[in-house]
């Protein structure tokens, strides 16, 4: 029966359909049974197509890169990495700072606009917030690392000890730390409550015992009678209204990590919000550079549709631009205001010899999502691919602007200096990239890749227009 | 219907699936005021009323405002008593600066009593219940409306057989409950 629906779903849904202006939210050929059974289908499928084992494959390479980066660190210190007075701070904050960002966008779409009732947000949450626990995975390792003992790192933790001391409160560092740790376990229990009902429809769809277990196991009993719906809906609304404003506080604290120094470059007020921008920016444009390949490839075709699109490229023009008028607002409080310092950093970074990195940030974060104005562009698959990888650089770009080009450049001339990336450095970076699209890979292999339970109330609700 | 009503004597049970929310709702309404036992619906998706009051938003809240106390009282305590240091010339009490680790602490308090709370409501963890046993059951957390009677009693099972079928029941089932 199940092997009947799940042919029948493959049928219905038209493959490799582009997107399109008139799409609706939900193909109106879906019913439950058919969208059940074809969301369900690729992870209880025995064995998987060979894009898959090769992209795990080439991932897992560089997550064996990132654990021969990180022991040769452990080993050898921190002395391997480009990092020296003045420049103190190198790739692991500038990665760390990106990869937060990128997490980002799980959350907005999850609890933002769970908070704002919209319906698209049904068929990219599940994607969008496996990207936001494996990319804080990611960030969450640099400032470990960053710290030169890193086996010191509980010392953060304000615990009783012998020696009679306490973490420093008053530093944005440690608020980081607590933000961050906070934002991990609370991604975490977001993403797995909201796989609870889905997961007990994996653990029933499985034919084989050993699948019925596992999703069972992990699905803890949940069988939706009316009550546990009630509070599970309750419990899911409060964890909405919770992560919302932690996203934002997030940000803002990452942005202050830099405020609250004395740094050329650093010392500003306009930080919080800056950051909280950068992060809508960056997460959109990961969730849609991963939603593309992940609807074709599993053949999402009939509900992510070129409505989403069009919603997610209005989002990424819309966050483009918050950045944009930071970047203005930058640059006019540096020349309205009185330092002499702030005004000679900001010409190097215009016209010094990174000028071209500051160029790009430009070019990627502000001129090239302008395309988006277009819905032809932002229908278009090839395109918004381009820009979103645009985008991601570009963010990146811009976090080395900040790390790297204001500690250069601090208020004594005899105290300049330079900063020249390692090659540990780098593979630290790809490393993470590596671990990053890895636990993506697993993850979409192991676990619906559609909130089950949300797309049924959408068909639902788009089968009877009347309500 | 895998056995008879004689065959089973020890069973009081029956399932009946539905493929519309609007005639689960209403098998289950009449069955109520049938009074047959207890009598519960489990559906694919969350059912589509308006939501009832529930006093575990105002547990998180609270919850999450002890755990901002907790945290601000323990910064407090750390960088005044036990441990002072001078930062910059700051006041001892610098009471704006532990603002934010109140504020992570208050929100990881509400998550934590959100997800623990709301899942013991729903009576999770629960890996068995005699409901998993019955055939049809699986087809609730698909694309079916699933109505469970646990009635009372013979005369009851045999009313609610009635009812079910006579609000369009697809299948009905006896199971033992």
């Amino acid at each position: 029966m199940t092997l009947l629906q799940a042919q029948l779903a493959r049928d219905i849904s038209a493959e490799g359909r582009p997107p399109h202006e008139n799409d609706p939210i939900v193909a109106p050929e879906q019913t439950l049974s058919s969208m059940t059974s074809q969301i369900c289908a690729p992870p209880l499928e025995r064995t998987w197509p060979l894009w898959w084992k090769l992209s795990l494959a080439a991932a897992l390479v560089f997550v064996f890169i990132l654990v021969v980066a990180i022991g040769w660190l452990f080993y050898a210190g921190v002395g391997i990495w480009g990092i020296d007075w003045p420049v103190v701070w190198g790739f692991a904050i500038l990665n760390y700072v990106w990869w937060i960002a990128i997490a980002s966008g799980g959350t907005f779409i999850s609890a933002l606009f769970y908070l704002a009732e919209v319906e698209w947000r049904s068929a990219l949450n599940r994607l969008a917030e496996t990207i936001t626990i494996f990319a804080a995975a990611c960030a969450a390792i640099y400032p470990i690392l960053h710290l030169g003992r890193p086996w010191l790192f509980y010392w953060l933790f304000p615990y009783p000890n012998v020696m009679g001391v306490w973490p420093q409160f008053r530093s944005p560092l440690l608020w980081d730390f607590v933000a961050i740790l906070t934002y991990v376990v609370s991604s975490i229990l977001f993403w797995y409550y909201g796989l609870v009902p889905d997961l007990a429809t994996m653990r029933d769809k499985a034919g084989a015992q050993d699948k019925r277990r596992f999703y069972g196991v992990f699905a803890l009993g949940f069988r939706g009678s009316q009550n546990a719906w009630r509070y599970y809906r309750i419990g899911y609304g409060l964890l909405a209204a919770a992560m919302a404003p932690l996203v934002i506080s997030v940000h803002s604290i990452v942005g202050l990590d830099f405020a609250g120094a004395a740094t050329v470059g650093w010392h500003s007020t306009e930080f919080p919000p800056f950051f909280v921008f950068g992060a809508l920016l960056s997460g959109f444009a990961t969730v849609m550079l991963l939603a593309i390949p992940v609807r074709r490839l599993l053949r999402l075709e009939d509900f992510i549709t070129g409505r989403h699109f069009d919603i997610l490229g209005k989002l990424l023009l819309t966050s483009s631009l918050c950045v944009g008028y930071a970047y203005l607002m930058e640059a006019f409080t540096v020349f309205y205001g009185p330092d002499a310092a702030e005004k000679r950093l900001f010409i190097d970074k215009l016209t010094g010899e990174l000028a071209p990195v500051y160029w790009a940030t430009i070019l990627f974060n502000v001129v090239a999502p302008q395309s988006m104005w277009r819905r032809s562009v932002r229908l278009n698959e090839t395109l918004v691919v381009l820009i979103s990888l645009f985008v991601i650089v570009g963010m990146w770009c811009e976090r080395y602007v900040i790390v790297v080009m204001s500690l250069r450049r601090t208020h004594l001339p005899s105290a300049w200096g330079g900063y020249t990336p390692t090659i540990w450095d780098w593979l630290t970076l790809f490393g993470t990239v590596g671990l990053f699209i890895a636990g993506l890979l697993i993850a979409i292999r192991l676990l619906p890749v559609i909130s089950m339970f949300e797309m049924r109330e959408v068909i639902l609700r788009n089968a009877r227009p009347e309500k | 219907m895998s056995r008879s009503f004689e065959a089973q004597a020890a069973s009081k049970g029956l399932t009946g699936s539905f493929i519309s929310e609007e005639a689960s709702l209403a098998a289950l309404s009449s069955l109520n005021a049938a009074g047959v036992g207890e009598v519960t619906l489990f559906s694919p998706v969350p059912p589509n009323e308006a939501p009832k009051p529930s006093r575990l938003p105002a547990v998180a809240l609270v919850m999450g405002l002890l755990g901002a106390a907790a945290f601000f009282t323990l910064q407090s305590f750390a960088n005044v008593i036990a441990y002072p240091l001078d930062i910059g010339g700051r006041p001892p009490f610098s009471w704006p600066s532990f603002i934010p680790i109140a504020f992570e602490a208050g929100i990881l308090s509400v998550v934590l009593t959100a997800v623990i709370g709301a899942g013991a409501l729903c009576g999770l963890p629960r890996y068995y219940d005699p409901v998993d046993e019955t055939p049809m059951i699986r087809d609730s957390s698909i694309d079916r409306w699933v109505v469970v009677v646990r009635a009372r009693d013979w005369d009851a099972l045999a009313r609610s057989q009635a009812i079910l079928q006579d609000c369009g029941a697809r299948a009905i089932e006896e199971a033992e409950l």
